[in-house]
Formats: structure tokens, C-alpha cells, sequence
């Protein structure tokens, strides 16, 4: 009975060291997260009408900090999708305080005019959007473009009589442009060489700096730009350009493009008759001066050419100059930026918690957009980190949009709230805007199943979320938000209403067509009964996400 | 705090008066008073015994145990070193039963033994540090740039009751014996928290898996050597 008794509790004993033998970290899955890239920046490229670019256009990142962007995946691949182009910044070469990363997206394509966007990313402005127009001279918008193609016949690789070259002629109001060449002038190479042939093909374009579809493509797709050499030369300083008149003129004799001319030719442009004088702040009158600023193209730079003195001809401004070289003019003025960033905070009461607003904000500079943001604010985090901008000239107004384009700001003018020139400041600018048209909120859950696995995901990367409400007449995508963690709560979804919705993660984007809101949706994206993984490519998704996934396990 | 004092309180009441006790009780030849230091899988310590009845005696100690150790393992294709730090503290009350002590032979070592233990301090925890760079397209990161994952295991606080087994006071001199004891403590249920830093934040979902693994983790082993010496 003792030996029984013995072997009992010895067996007891044993079972309890034993049991603790399994390993407790067993079937443990480590995910490493996809979010690498802290800051990121969206750029949609549209054409100038309107319409898509396709996917067939070069891209290449030059300038200061080109070697520390990546796309989205974290490659050195770039190219448009859907008419997206993401980057991003290499997490080691983050933006700080008093740091920015600035570099050049050069988008060219056949028959497109090629841009070259300057892009400044700065410290704490960890999400960005930028739209950018591409011009197709032969397919130019309706409003506020006209190009003038001419060929005229060459005597000698010289002109044989004065030439005069005009486009215009009331297309666009009452702005034109001519271009005197006088007799015997030639026409010379960057080189400086003397370029023969029997005739000579000009393009000239004529841009109305008080349309909106010509600015779109004003080189470098906005009005500030970090590449300008101002009055005096120096260093490349950033600013906003508010334009009077905007002209591109190119010839070409062959296919060698003319650069400079034996003579010099003589330019009188038509500027925009409602422009307001930042420096006077009236209409535009004889004998006020302006700036003219050439554009090159290669190194995606502005120079100060000279100043001009505004003339009055038949009742409308002109400026008139002479150049030995061809490029794009602007006629105008120049601010020179703050060296930090504008913030703005725009905690309004009647912002909810949790819910993510879509915003546009432009800064106005004499009733030119300067600038413009796109942003994803909530009531937790309500600052929008915008360019760097000529605060200091206290002349810039901001006007804030919902994604419905209703201002926010209206109570405050048309061109929105008016900065007090405090100089420049890091210090946060406060707004309270008016309330956007809202719903009730609609709160959208993803969650992420890897093929093979029971559990969904714990790690979701964060990604830009667009939608369309196509059933309303809506033909472009705008920005719903940035979904962090697979969630987004909105108030800019009307529950059972049908919207298409794009999402841009990494170097993917996809569109899913007409899908139905309810207040609260929630899917999971996966291969277990009930998941979700498409039904027009399902392949292709199940491809996506295996690939996903083995990046992340 | 109020089981260890109510412990601390028995503990001295019970030692005081067994202090007073023969120090070899003529019906048990095992059991004699003596102090000991010990070693084993609940740490390094101090014993303390006193015999009270037939086959029967009082044992009480206290045992700490530091311990360290770098173990490498993959988790899914990672790579991984993992610091394994595991802290236990206790003092305990036990009471040792000689039923054959009487038998002239091996048999007389036999003893089983019942008690508890206040554990003030019972931690694991399991530091994870990826150790190759993640490659996330052509951006490497570093590994000490990926972050940390600290998985801890804690029992803090618990009174845990003891049963084992033991082979009590071979002589290995005049004044010198050595005991050998196997068994376990019944630990509460230990609670399990999981932070990550940097790329591995977001792995906390994984507490509740390691929770479950760790649901039997009821039982602490003991097996300890004891080296005491005999005092009047």
C-alpha cells in the first residue's frame, strides 16, 4: 500500500514538472510592420482637359534629396498608376524641424508639355496630395489656352523681312502676344551655332492667368516654387508667383530647337485686364512695374529677367521687352517665402471625435491660388502642414473647401481668411471653419486575412482612400482620407448610397465599382468562407495579397 | 499584502516555538535543526528546518532566482535573438513527513512535503529583436532599427500552495547533510503583456495565443539541493 502510494504522488510530481514543457511563445506569428515609410506624398496627374494621362508617362525624381525618395513599395521604380504617382521618404533621411526634403518629379510624355514639379516635404506633414496638370499643346483646354503655330520661310538660315508673330486675336479676352523679328535675324542652338534650314516653325501659347484650366499648368503645377532666382541673383529662393500674363514660345527650324537669336526680338504680351497689383492693390495702370521671369526647363528653375514698365495700349495693359532667348515668360510678381512651413489649425466645435474631414486648402495671394492642400484632419489632430509660403507679405488669405468643394470660409470673403502679417511664424495660424455638408457618420473597417491563416492581421499599413459618387454626375476620385489601421470614420458617406471607392497602398492602386454603405462596414480581405477577395479579379487580388503578405511574415 | 504577512506572522510563530524544540527528537533520526543554503530551479536560498513531531518537521526559506539567457529562434521567416529574463522571489513554509523513517535503511530518507509560498516577485520576459535587416523593397532596416517585441509572463503577488517529494539528510559529516527535494508550486493564473516599438508595434493580438499557451503554467517545477548544518 505504501510502494501505491508512493508511486501516486511521484506520478502527480512528474505530470507537474512536466506540463510545463510546451513552448508558450508556440505558433506565436511576429509581424513586421509595412508602414517603413513615415512620410509620404500622392501626386495625381491629370490632363489639362480633364481626361486621363494613361499610364505611359515618364517620371523621374531629380534634385536636392532625389536619392532619399522611393515609390510606396520602397523601390526605385516610378511610374503612374491610375494616374497616381506615390513617393516616399527613406525613414533615415526623415524630415526634421529645421530640415525639409525637397526634390523634382519630371513628368513627360508624347505631345505632353513636360513638368517639372517641385516637391517640398516637410517635418510633421507626414501625408500629402498634389494634383498636377499635364498640357497637351495640340489637345489645349477650352478656357484660357490658345496656341498659334506659324511656318514661316527662311532666306539664307535668316529672316528676309520683319516678322511679326501674333496669337491671340480676342480667343482669350482681350490678351494677346506678338512677337517682332526683325530682318536678317538668325537663329542659334544652346551652343550658340547658327541652326540652317528653309523655314522656321514657331509655337507660341498664350496662358489667361484669371482662368483656373491655364494656371493648372503653369510649370511646375502651382504658383510656389522652391527653384527661383530673384531680382539680384543668389542663391535659388522659394516663393509664389502671382502672374499677369503667362507665355510659352518655342521655334524650331528642323527638329534643332532655337534657342537664341543672332538679334534681339521684341515681345509684347497682353496681360490680364482684372489684375489686381499686389503692390498697389488696384487694377493694373500705366506705368506700373512688374517682373518678368524666364523659365528653364532643364533644371526646372525661374530667373529674374527684368522688370517691365506696364503700358496702355487701346485701354488694355502690356508689357513689352526684348530677349535674345526663348523659354516661358511670366509677368508678374514674386514673394519670397517664410523658411517655415504654414500651419494651420482648423479644431472647429463642431468637428466629432474619430471622424476624419477631407479638406482643400488654397492660399489666395491677390486672388491668384497660390498653393493648394489636400488633407485629412480629425478633431484629435485638426493642423494642416501647407507649403512655405510668403506669410510675411501679409497678403495671403486662406480658403478652406469640404470635399464637395463648399467653402468653409466663406463668412470671411470669397478669398477666404486673411492671415494678420505677423511675420513668419512656426506658430500655428487658428481657423474655426463653418460646418461642411455631412451625414451622419459611416465608419469603413478592413481587416486583412493572410492566405492559410485563422487570424486576421495585427499589422495593417496605412493607405489613401479616394471615393466617387458616380450616381451623382461625379466623373474624378476625391480624397476620402487617409485609413489608418484598416479604419476611417466619416461624415462624407450617406449610408445606403452607392460610391466607387480607389485605394492607394504602396505602388498598388484598386478601384472597387458601386459598392453600397451602411453606417457601420467592416470586410475582411481574404480566402475563408466570408472573406472577401473579389469577384472581377480575384486572381489578381489573391496574388496581391499572398505577395502582402510575405512581405509582412 | 495581507497573505504575506499573514505568512511572515506564521512563519515566525511557528520557528519561534520549534526553535525551542530538541534538536533530534529520539522516534525521528532524520529530522535534526539545522540551517542550509540551496540551489535549484526556484533559485539560489536559505533553509531553515526544525523537527516537531514523530516524522515530522518544519522547514522554512527563502529563494531567488536570476536568470538569463539569449535563445535564437524564427518566427515565421524571421529571424529572431530572444533575451529570456526570468525573476523569481519566494518565502516559504513547508512541512516535511518521514513515514519510514523508522526503517533502517534507504527507505528512511524518504519524505513528502506540503506547504505554501509567497511569491513577491515571479516574472518571465522575453525580449525579441529581429536579427537581420527587413528588406522592405530596396529599403534595408537595420535590425536595431525594426524595434523590440517585450513579451512578459507575470505571476506577481501569488501565494502558492507546494507539494512534493524528497530525500531528506544524507550525512555527509558529523555536521553536514544534503537533502534532495522534487516538486512544484500551484501559481495563480499569469497575466501576459505584449508591447512592440518601432516596425513591431501591433503584435500585441499575439498576448492572447501566448495567454492560452501559458494557461497550464500553473505548476512550478522544484528541484533543489539543500546543504545544511546541524546546530543545537
Amino acid at each position: 500500500m505504501k510502494r501505491i502510494y508512493f508511486i501516486l504522488v511521484g506520478a502527480l510530481i512528474s505530470t507537474m514538472l512536466f506540463s510545463q514543457c510546451a513552448d508558450p511563445l508556440k505558433g506565436f506569428e511576429l509581424n513586421v510592420s509595412t508602414d517603413v515609410i513615415h512620410y509620404t506624398t500622392l501626386i495625381q496627374v491629370k490632363d489639362a482637359n480633364g481626361g486621363s494621362v494613361g499610364n505611359d508617362i515618364t517620371v523621374t525624381i531629380t534634385g536636392r534629396d532625389a536619392a532619399s525618395i522611393y515609390n510606396l513599395a520602397g523601390e526605385k521604380q516610378f511610374a503612374l498608376s491610375s494616374g497616381i504617382l506615390g513617393l516616399g521618404v527613406t525613414p533615415y533621411a526623415d524630415p526634421t524641424a529645421g530640415n525639409n526634403i525637397q526634390f523634382t518629379v519630371v513628368l513627360s510624355g508624347a505631345g505632353y508639355v513636360t513638368q517639372n514639379v517641385p516637391v517640398t516635404i516637410n517635418y510633421n506633414q507626414f501625408e500629402s496630395v498634389k494634383t498636377v496638370t499635364l498640357l497637351k499643346p495640340a489637345n489645349p483646354p477650352v478656357d484660357g489656352i490658345v496656341e498659334s503655330i506659324t511656318t514661316t520661310a527662311l532666306v539664307n538660315n535668316a529672316t528676309a523681312s520683319p516678322i511679326v508673330l501674333t496669337t491671340g486675336s480676342g480667343d482669350i479676352g482681350k490678351q494677346s502676344v506678338n512677337i517682332e523679328i526683325a530682318s536678317g535675324t538668325q537663329f542659334l542652338d544652346a551652343a550658340g551655332t547658327v541652326i540652317t534650314g528653309a523655314s522656321l516653325r514657331s509655337s507660341v501659347t498664350l496662358f489667361d492667368p484669371s482662368e483656373e484650366t491655364a494656371l493648372a499648368v503653369f510649370p511646375g503645377g502651382s504658383l510656389t516654387t522652391n527653384n527661383v532666382i530673384p531680382e539680384g541673383g543668389g542663391a535659388a529662393e522659394t516663393g509664389s508667383f502671382v502672374p499677369a500674363g503667362l507665355v510659352n514660345i518655342e521655334f524650331s527650324i528642323g527638329n534643332t530647337q532655337v534657342k537664341q537669336f543672332s538679334k534681339p526680338i521684341t515681345i509684347d504680351i497682353g496681360l490680364e485686364p482684372t489684375f489686381i497689383n499686389p503692390s498697389t492693390g488696384a487694377s493694373l495702370q500705366a506705368g506700373d512695374e512688374l517682373g518678368i521671369y524666364s523659365y528653364d526647363n532643364a533644371t526646372a528653375q525661374w530667373t529674374f529677367e527684368k522688370n517691365v514698365t506696364v503700358t496702355m495700349v487701346n485701354g488694355n495693359p502690356v508689357a513689352r521687352f526684348e530677349t535674345n532667348h526663348l523659354t516661358w515668360y511670366m509677368i508678374g510678381s514674386f514673394f519670397k517665402s517664410c523658411n517655415t512651413p504654414l500651419v494651420i489649425n482648423v479644431l472647429s466645435p463642431w468637428m466629432q471625435d474619430g471622424i476624419t474631414y477631407s479638406l482643400t486648402v488654397e492660399a489666395i495671394i491677390a486672388g491668384k491660388v497660390v498653393s493648394s492642400t489636400q488633407a485629412s484632419v480629425t478633431k484629435e489632430n485638426p493642423t494642416i502642414t501647407l507649403p512655405q509660403l510668403p506669410v510675411s507679405s501679409g497678403l495671403i488669405s486662406i480658403r478652406v473647401r469640404d470635399n464637395s468643394g463648399r467653402d468653409l470660409t466663406e463668412n470671411e470673403g470669397f478669398y477666404g481668411i486673411k492671415l494678420v502679417a505677423l511675420g513668419c511664424t512656426a506658430l500655428p495660424f487658428n481657423f474655426q471653419l463653418n460646418e461642411p455638408t455631412s451625414n451622419p457618420k459611416v465608419t469603413l473597417q478592413l481587416y486583412v486575412r493572410c492566405p492559410g491563416d485563422d487570424l486576421v492581421l495585427n499589422v495593417l499599413p496605412t493607405f489613401y482612400l479616394y471615393v466617387r459618387d458616380r450616381e451623382n454626375g461625379e466623373t474624378e476620385f476625391k480624397l476620402l482620407g487617409v485609413v489608418k489601421n484598416g479604419f476611417i470614420s466619416t461624415s462624407m458617406l450617406t449610408a445606403g448610397a452607392k460610391y466607387d471607392f480607389k485605394a492607394v497602398w504602396g505602388d498598388k492602386v484598386k478601384v472597387v465599382v458601386g459598392k453600397t454603405v451602411t453606417a457601420d462596414n467592416s470586410g475582411t480581405v481574404g480566402i475563408e468562407p466570408g472573406d472577401i477577395i473579389g469577384e472581377k479579379a480575384g486572381a489578381v487580388n489573391l496574388e496581391m495579397l499572398t505577395e502582402a503578405c510575405n512581405t509582412i511574415k | 499584502m495581507k497573505p504575506l504577512l499573514y505568512l511572515t506572522s506564521v512563519m515566525c510563530v511557528l520557528l519561534g516555538s520549534f526553535s525551542q524544540a530538541k534538536s533530534q527528537t529520539p522516534d525521528n533520526p532524520v529530522y535534526v535543526r539545522s540551517i542550509g543554503i540551496q540551489a535549484g530551479t526556484q533559485g539560489v536560498g536559505v533553509t531553515f528546518s526544525v523537527p516537531f513531531q514523530n516524522h515530522l518537521a518544519l522547514r522554512a526559506g527563502a529563494a531567488f532566482l536570476p536568470f538569463d539567457t539569449d535563445v535564437l529562434k524564427t518566427y515565421n521567416n524571421y529571424k529572431t535573438t530572444n533575451d529570456i529574463t526570468a525573476r523569481m522571489s519566494n518565502i516559504h513554509l513547508l512541512v516535511d513527513w518521514t513515514p519510514f523513517d523508522a526503517n533502517d535503511n534507504f527507505g528512511k530518507h524518504f519524505a513528502i512535503s506540503g506547504g505554501m509560498g509567497y511569491f513577491f516577485k515571479a516574472k518571465g520576459t522575453f525580449v525579441t529583436k529581429l536579427t537581420e535587416p527587413y528588406q522592405y523593397g530596396e529599403i534595408e532596416i537595420a535590425p536595431e532599427d525594426i524595434g523590440v517585441l517585450t513579451s512578459s509572463i507575470d505571476w506577481e503577488f501569488s501565494l502558492a500552495p507546494y507539494l512534493g517529494l524528497g530525500l531528506q539528510n544524507f550525512n555527509l559529516g558529523p555536521k553536514l547533510g544534503l537533502d534532495l527535494n522534487l516538486g512544484a508550486y500551484y501559481l495563480d493564473k499569469p497575466n501576459v503583456r505584449i508591447v512592440g516599438t518601432n516596425l513591431l508595434d501591433g503584435n500585441e493580438a499575439n498576448a492572447k495565443l501566448v495567454e492560452d499557451n501559458v494557461d497550464k503554467y500553473r505548476f512550478l517545477p522544484v528541484v533543489q539541493l539543500s546543504l545544511s548544518y546541524k546546530i543545537k
